[in-house]
């Protein structure tokens, strides 16, 4: 409201005309009050309705939820009973597990052994050949004597036939023959056995990875043969060039170890199944760039898949308890993967048998870079 | 420069709103402003909305408008308001804003986007900064409409802007395009210049109980859950009330990030339950749950990340994008989700926003955009 210029006579209808305006605009202000205030009620209701019904959903949400949880609950307990069963396993898998400690010092017992036997063993195997020498020069003076002294004295006469001279010559040979073989056996047994469980093992050395796959067959010697139940085993070695292969060898015969125990012990099963079937294992081995390569194929019943999928897990086995801890193949993946930087794979088809393959690099060094 | 005027009445009568709304603008003139160049159209569904439009028309013949109809407005002037009207002019020098529509979105959301795209880029060659889109939120997949954008304009172009509403009736709602009322449709503004912007985004829902897996959808519905009627799913936590949009699906993607989705009505004799965009099939589903504050601590969020990202010294404008299912769920306290604007500028800052029925927006810039549920989009605005 603009009042300059504005007559002083003019003042009264000035003064009436803004009561006037003001009243209007009062009532326009009213107006729209009340407009706004009718669509808020009409709007409070509908809001009123939403609320309610948001109360009632979440009421009935929070008791299926506490339900859901009350339901947890006793799942979990039902866990925790399961879990100290579990923990139960594990006590068990754990004295195992020192059982095969147990069984490693008896390995280092073993290759000490070996070692102490190793001298006398070659004392016996040494003086053999002079035992003989001088036993057939002792002999060729008996043949002398009987000779020259033709006929022999009463006394002698009696000795002679009393020991049983002739027999003793020609048997003389015959157990010195027997002599031989047995130590030589010894020898090498004694060889295998520490081949075996080497001792040394704190670094790689580079082996004739041959020699400890026939100290493995020695050691499984007896397993392999057979018995009245079942026939022998026959072993197909198919050995190639292999250079010298940088490696923990004792390690690796352990690998050898169990893969070709799980083959007898396939084998072994398989014959009692269906025992016409030749029982067989092929060992091969080749290089190949780098690497090498070991096949060991057994002609048992092969893994069905289910198993083969688990095979390296530890503890998974389908042996009897007590014969299997099913750590063998968990164990073997581990020095063939982890400490050689190699492969371990499995090919088995049912009834046809399974193929076992390792491939390691010939030098570590080289793997490594 | 950017310089925005905001006028905002709840006065229900169409006629008066709309003049205290120009008047209110005009009074925020100086004498050095520029004329406006584009306008923001906010209002509730129940106003003569030609009205509206040819009086703005009258006053500012030529500006870039759009708008649409919301579940609820806000801004700087009134705070939260239902049944009103908020009309935001923006002023620039520097900045360039042209305006786009594309129709028939129920027919084709696609090429209804690309029409919008290419119908606001005009002539203009050069690359806009951003693009503000309303677009329609009902009767079709809502979420087609954003990938149509993203399809033209780029899987990370900055695209922001919500869902046009109708109060939850669910049956019509409109955009405003110059002084056309529009249903279907989706309308934009394309922003140009040295602009400075950030954003923030939030929800606050927690998926609670059980998992199931989307084994049967059908355009906007989901007909099996676990080979199980949909509904089953609701039923179990619900005891049979209707399956409704407090309680949305989260929809688990690869490494365990969620969005929401919510229901807006369900069939029972089929099983089937509503939502307004498609689902995807086969993916991870779970009943979200929110409580108030769940939902104010994420309005937070939102805020405080958008003011932590501004890259300029201080924004001139916040636009905000709210689900209409907050404003429901809080009731009295939706006050105070834009009262936190004051808080974090530490400068009077004009801001403007409307309850919609899916905002549009990354989860930050250089994201990829979507069509989001539940959440709360904060997107600053600036020029230095
Ligand atoms: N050559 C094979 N033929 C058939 N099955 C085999 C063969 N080798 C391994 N398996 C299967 O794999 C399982 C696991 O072998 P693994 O050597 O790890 O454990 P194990 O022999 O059962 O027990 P452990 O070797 O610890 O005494 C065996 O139980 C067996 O079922
Ligand atoms: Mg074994």
């Amino acid at each position: 409201m603009n009042t300059l210029g504005m007559n002083i006579l003019d003042m009264d209808i000035l003064d009436m005309d803004i009561t006037n305006t003001s009243l209007l605009q009062r009532i326009k202000d009213l107006e729209k009050e009340n407009r706004i205030l009718h669509k808020q009620l009409q709007r409070s209701h509908s809001d009123r309705v939403q609320v309610e019904n948001k109360y009632a959903r979440d009421g009935y949400l929070l008791q299926q939820i506490i339900r859901d949880l009350e339901g947890s609950k006793s799942v979990l307990e039902q866990r925790g009973v399961a879990l100290e069963l579990a923990s139960h396993d594990i006590q068990t898998i754990q004295s195992k597990l020192i059982e095969s400690e147990k069984m490693s010092a008896l390995g280092v017992l073993v290759a000490e052994v070996a070692h102490e036997i190793n001298n006398p063993v070659g004392f016996i195997y040494g003086n053999i050949e002079y035992l003989e020498r001088y036993i057939n020069k002792i002999i060729e003076l008996v043949h002398l004597y009987k000779d020259q002294y033709n006929p022999p004295l009463l006394i002698i006469q009696d000795k002679i036939e009393s020991i049983e001279l002739d027999f003793l010559l020609r048997d003389i040979p015959k157990v010195l023959q027997s002599m031989w073989i047995g130590a030589e056996r010894i020898l090498e047994i004694v060889k295998s056995l520490r081949n075996f469980s080497r001792l040394d093992e704190s670094e790689y050395r580079a082996v004739d990875l041959h020699e400890g796959l026939d100290s493995t067959l020695m050691i499984l010697h007896s397993k392999l043969e057979g018995d009245p139940t079942r026939p022998q085993i026959e072993v197909i070695k198919n050995y190639g060039m292999l250079p010298a292969v940088e490696c923990y060898s004792g390690k690796l015969n352990q690998v050898f170890m169990n893969i070709l125990g799980n083959a007898i012990d396939a084998l072994v099963e398989q014959y009692d199944l269906i025992p016409d079937r030749p029982s067989r294992i092929t060992i091969e081995t080749k290089p190949q760039g780098e690497n090498v390569h070991i096949t060991i194929s057994d002609s048992g019943g092969g893994i069905p898949e289910a198993v083969q999928s688990r095979l390296f897990d530890p503890f998974f086995t389908t042996k009897p308890v007590g014969k299997g801890t099913g750590l063998g193949l968990s164990i073997s993946y581990q020095i063939i993967a982890e400490n050689h930087n190699g492969k371990l794979s499995c090919h088995s088809t049912i009834g046809h048998g399974t193929t076992f393959t390792i491939v390691i690099p010939i030098s570590q060094a080289d793997a490594l870079s | 420069m950017l310089k925005v005027t905001i006028g905002h009445s709840n006065d229900p009568d169409s006629e008066s709103a709309i003049s205290e709304v120009i008047e209110q603008c005009l009074a925020q003139f100086d004498s050095d402003t520029p004329a406006p160049i584009a306008a923001l159209l906010l209002t509730a569904i129940d106003f003569d909305h030609q009205l509206i439009l040819d009086r703005i028309h009258a006053k500012f013949p030529n500006i870039a408008l759009i708008g649409g109809t919301t579940d609820g407005e806000m801004s700087s002037k009134l705070q939260f308001s239902q049944d009103s009207l908020v009309l935001t002019l923006f002023y620039s020098d520097d900045i360039q804003i042209q305006a786009g529509v594309g129709r028939n979105l129920s027919h084709d959301p696609i090429a209804g986007a690309a029409e919008a795209v290419k119908h606001g880029k005009g002539q203009n060659t050069e690359t806009p900064k951003l693009c503000l889109t309303i677009a329609e939120g009902i009767g079709y997949d809502s979420n087609a409409v954003v990938e149509g954008l993203k399809e033209v304009l780029g899987d990370r172009f900055p695209i922001f802007g919500g869902a046009t509403a109708d109060q939850q009736r669910f049956k019509t709602s409109y955009q405003f395009f110059g002084r056309e009322v529009l249903t279907d449709a989706v309308t934009l503004l394309f922003l140009y210049g040295d602009l400075q912007f950030s954003c923030g985004i939030a929800h606050g829902w927690k998926p609670v109980g059980k998992i199931g897996t989307l084994t049967e959808v059908a355009s906007n519905s989901v007909v099996k859950i676990d080979g199980q009627s949909a509904t089953d799913l609701y039923d179990y936590y619900l005891q049979g009330l209707e399956p409704s949009p407090e309680y949305p699906l989260a929809i688990f993607e690869e490494g365990g990030e969620f969005y929401l989705r919510l229901p807006v009505g369900s069939n029972r004799e089929t099983g089937e339950i509503n939502f307004l965009t498609n689902l995807p099939i086969n993916t991870q589903v779970q009943v979200a749950f929110a409580t108030r504050e769940d939902v104010l601590a994420a309005t937070q969020d939102s805020f405080k990340i958008a003011f932590d990202r501004y890259p300029g010294a201080h924004p001139d404008v916040a636009l905000l994008f709210s689900c209409f299912i907050r404003r429901q769920l809080l009731g009295t306290r939706t006050q105070e989700e834009c009262q936190w604007v004051n808080k974090f500028s530490r400068q009077e800052l004009p801001f403007v926003g409307f309850y919609t029925y899916g905002e549009i927006g990354p989860m930050e810039i250089g994201g990829k955009v979507r069509l989001h549920q539940e959440t709360f989009i904060t997107l600053l605005l600036g020029t230095c």
